[in-house]
């Protein structure tokens, strides 16, 4: 998508406004085209006379004296928000195919020597540095969801770990109770009551939906570290994050991956479905700190 | 003509990556609970929030030994998964509308392969984690359809900790628990999705699945 743009389109305000425009025409045509978390039309009375409830998890009495209806097969799974969307599934499946083959002859085999051979001392430096780059996307994010006790959070976080971690290096703040939790974009625009359209596997990235794919986009845009690497002439600085990050989630997720490819009698469908609760879930429990979470923390503000 | 150049492709990939990362495939990356809840998880014997810790406590013991074959891994898990899961009933629900439409002959032949199936599974995704890993229990609350959500969470010492919620309904004088949530991954509802895809794949045959899924068990 970016690669289409001019080399000075960073610096190029029209072209900023020309894709805010796009995103923003995206957000009118989701708000008026699909339904929304917590929107999904709920079959009458006269539609399903007997439908009650549809079983979110197992639950004693299924199937016995279970009214009709109870049962997915009775009403459509597109009122199930966590039934994947996935028109394009044969395009997908290619991808995925693709992917799959990549990850295995290539990446994967990449990813098992980084971890072999980095101490993981390293590697918890190097997370917490790439952890420390985001968190200003995290704050902008809890700003745009009025989060302001989770933008305390991040913004406290980001400079104490600036200042006396080293530029990121270490994670003072989480040492001192302050957790990061990831906030994107993409929930965001969930939290704003968009829903994550169709789902998308992105070459070589994997798994994602359409709020997914504008959410990355946005915030590559929102990132100020990106427009000082830019302003500072520093854009390989960006490619370096890039990979490094890429790298660092690969290396917590290989493992997991391998053994569900290995597991599931259908990866694609495993790994959709996983890939859907998650981000469904994301975007649900922004609110919900976990417990313990925040609770006997005190957020100070300096 | 504007062409891009390499250094343009390799900063725009990068751009993608980044952020495509932060939200792609998130599902090991964990929120922490520094402060659990360790004192609650010492109540009677037959509260939730001791079934659960029990369980976790024979699991960590009897599924992470270093050196259990994936054979022995699998009969331990389905002496815990006898004892401790509804398996008929998660059986039914993961199969979700295709359940009706068995013959009762393809019903109980499912339910057998079901079972095994899951064994063989977790036998392999168990081995993921390790003796140092520990358990705790932190928090369970009732839900207004008489089921019981325990939240636990496992912390490894390297990564991020994993949280688990239990969905648990009293069964006799003890509980049976119907899901388990990884992360806001519901295993249930993974192997619902997965199961009707394959079955859609298979042409909406259930025989066709259940000689699939029997493959899948190794036996």
């Amino acid at each position: 998508m970016i690669t289409l743009l001019p080399s000075h389109f960073f610096c190029h305000k029209f072209s900023l406004r020309l894709l805010f425009s796009a995103m923003v025409c995206f957000l009118v045509f989701s708000l008026t085209n699909l339904p929304a978390y917590g929107e999904h039309p709920t079959p009458t009375e006269a539609d399903h006379p007997t439908l009650t409830e549809i079983p979110s998890s197992p639950h004693p009495n299924l199937d016995k004296n279970a009214p009709e209806g109870l049962y997915p097969e009775d009403s459509s799974e597109d009122f199930d928000p966590l039934e994947p969307c996935d028109p394009f599934e044969p395009v997908n499946r290619a991808i995925f195919e693709f992917n799959y083959v990549v990850d295995g002859l290539l990446l994967n085999p990449l990813i098992h020597i980084y971890r072999g051979i980095t101490p993981s001392f390293i590697q918890e430096r190097i997370h917490d540095v790439l952890t420390n780059l985001v968190t200003p996307v995290y704050f902008l994010n809890d700003l745009l969801q009025l989060e302001f006790e989770e933008a305390g959070v991040h913004f406290t976080r980001f400079w104490l770990n600036t200042v006396f971690g080293v530029l990121g290096l270490f994670d003072v703040a989480g040492e001192m109770g302050l957790q990061s939790k990831e906030n994107n974009l993409y929930q965001t625009l969930g939290r704003w009551g968009i829903a994550p359209g169709p789902y998308i596997v992105i070459p070589i990235l994997g798994p994602s939906d359409l709020r997914g794919v504008v959410g990355t986009v946005g915030d590559f845009f929102l990132d100020p570290i990106n427009y000082a690497a830019i302003h500072t002439d520093h854009r390989e600085m960006m490619n370096v994050r890039g990979v490094l990050t890429y790298v660092d989630k690969k290396s917590h997720l290989v493992d997991t991956q391998e053994n569900l490819s290995k597991t599931s009698l259908d990866y694609y469908a495993a790994l959709r479905s996983m890939y859907w609760q998650r981000t469904y879930a994301k975007v649900q429990a922004i609110q919900e700190s976990e417990p313990g979470e925040l609770d006997e923390t005190e957020v100070v503000f300096f | 003509m504007f062409l891009p150049s390499p250094k343009m492709f390799l900063l725009a990939s990068a751009g993608c990556l980044v952020s495509a990362l932060y939200h792609g495939n998130g599902y090991a990356t964990a929120p922490s609970h520094p402060h659990a809840l360790d004192s609650r998880s010492h109540r009677s014997e037959s509260s939730p929030l001791e079934f659960v810790r029990k369980l976790g406590e024979r699991a960590i013991e009897t599924l992470t030994k270093k050196n259990l074959s994936n054979q022995e891994r699998k009969s331990q898990f389905t002496l815990l998964f006898d004892e401790y899961f509804a398996g008929d009933e998660i059986g039914k629900f993961v199969l979700g509308k295709y359940w009706r439409r068995a013959t009762p002959e393809q019903q109980q032949q499912y339910l057998k392969l079901f079972t095994q199936s899951v064994a063989a599974t977790y036998a392999v995704r168990f081995s993921e984690y390790k003796p140092e890993d520990t358990f705790q229990v932190l928090k369970d609350t009732p839900q207004s359809d008489k089921s019981i959500k325990v939240k636990s969470v496992l912390k490894r010492p390297v990564g991020t900790p994993i949280g688990f919620t239990w969905v648990l309904y009293p069964s006799g004088d003890s509980f049976k628990i119907y899901d388990v949530i990884i992360e806001g991954v519901s295993m249930s509802i993974s192997q619902r999705s997965e199961y009707s895809s394959l079955i859609q794949r298979n042409g909406g045959s259930i025989q066709g699945f259940l000689s699939e899924l029997g493959k899948s068990t190794g036996a």
